[in-house]
């Protein structure tokens, strides 16, 4: 039994090393190759995690080796546009102009109940509100409605809004970050010093953001205890 | 452009340690077929003696094998070469010829199922 608890953390190692270096597509929406490589991933660590008499090698050295197709694949598949198509296929269209190509439904063996739900996801309810349909190579929906039903947007009322940048978190759970206090160049005195003018301590911020506007705003702790 | 270098780099480290692996195999092999023959021949001419000393050398050479062996085999083949040779250390020490000759056999073609499960030939691989 110790060795299989043993194996679960070298196999789990092994399967989360082999995750990260795919790349953050794997955890995300799947192309059908990146799909079979991950479940493919889950039966090789399983059986060697059980089975004490397979040598661990045997799992892992299959981990290896499909990270490196994976990896091989995806290098030429940003190379080659053909390469790509072939392993990953093609979007479909399948609403233009706001007519449904039932030809391309039937070839992608897709039910008008798949589309009125991928439409539902997507907060639309009425099939002729969407201009386009495209069904992505991950099997998402990518759905654009008619001009309009779009959403109103800032543009479409001539307004010119401020851009809006991420806040720096200098401070989180009563701890400084200090890769971030550096990224705005100010020093933790000074931040003891804002600190102080709030009449806080570190260990009493929940949370603190420094805005690109140079805004410091503070989240205090609540004592719920 | 690194992940992918890293795992170019991790594979290659995995043919070259196959490659090693499958020479290493192949040799303690031979390394534990070779006493055999010399066992067979002490034991077919009744030379106790002499099946007694090939058989520690025999034990030595496996118990210096099995620390790595286990690493790259299925841990039930050695296991049962284990068994075998106990069986045949039995045999040769109650002098019991027929049982210690057949175990002979069997201990060698166990061990020439090590390597050969291992090559990369047509028939494992399918």
């Amino acid at each position: 039994m110790t060795i299989s608890v043993i194996r679960t953390f070298i196999l789990y190692i092994a399967v989360m090393l082999g995750l990260r270096l795919m790349g953050k597509r794997q955890i995300g929406e799947l192309q059908p190759s990146e799909l079979v490589i991950t479940i493919m991933f889950g039966n090789l660590a399983a059986v060697p995690m059980q089975e004490t008499g397979i040598p661990l090698i045997n799992g892992i050295a299959p981990i290896i080796t499909l990270v490196f197709i994976e990896v091989m694949l995806s290098a030429i598949s940003l190379k080659s546009k053909r390469f790509r198509r072939f392993i990953s296929g093609s979007p479909s269209i399948i609403i233009r102009r706001g007519e449904i190509d039932l030809k391309e439904l039937r070839r992608l063996r897709m039910s008008m109940d798949d589309v009125m739900e991928a439409l539902r996801s997507k907060d639309i309810v009425n099939i002729d509100d969407v201009e386009t349909a495209i069904l992505d190579t991950d099997g998402e929906i990518c759905i654009v409605p008619k001009a309009a039903k779009r959403p109103l947007t800032p543009e479409d009322l001539a307004l010119s809004p401020k851009e809006e940048e991420m806040p720096y978190t200098i401070i989180s759970d009563g701890r400084i970050i200090t890769d971030n206090l550096n990224k705005i160049n100010k020093s933790e005195k000074w931040l003891m010093g804002e600190i102080k003018k709030k009449k806080l301590a570190i260990p009493d911020v929940l949370l603190a953001n420094y805005t690109r506007d140079g805004k410091l705003c503070f989240k205090k702790k609540e004592n719920n205890n | 452009m690194k992940g992918t270098i890293l795992t170019c780099f991790i594979f290659a480290a995995l043919i070259l340690g196959m490659i090693f692996a499958q020479m290493s195999l192949e040799k303690a092999g031979d390394e534990m077929t070779k006493p055999l023959d010399a066992l067979t021949s002490a034991v077919d001419s009744d030379d106790w003696e002499t099946a007694d000393s090939v058989l520690k050398d025999l034990s030595e050479k496996w118990a210096e094998n099995d620390k790595w062996l286990a690493m790259l085999i299925d841990h039930g083949e050695t296991d049962l070469i284990i068994t075998t040779m106990s069986e045949i250390s039995q045999y040769e020490k109650y002098r019991d010829k027929p049982e210690l000759m057949a175990n002979i056999e069997t201990l060698r073609e166990l061990l020439a199922h090590i390597p050969k499960k291992e090559r990369v030939t047509l028939e494992n691989i399918f």
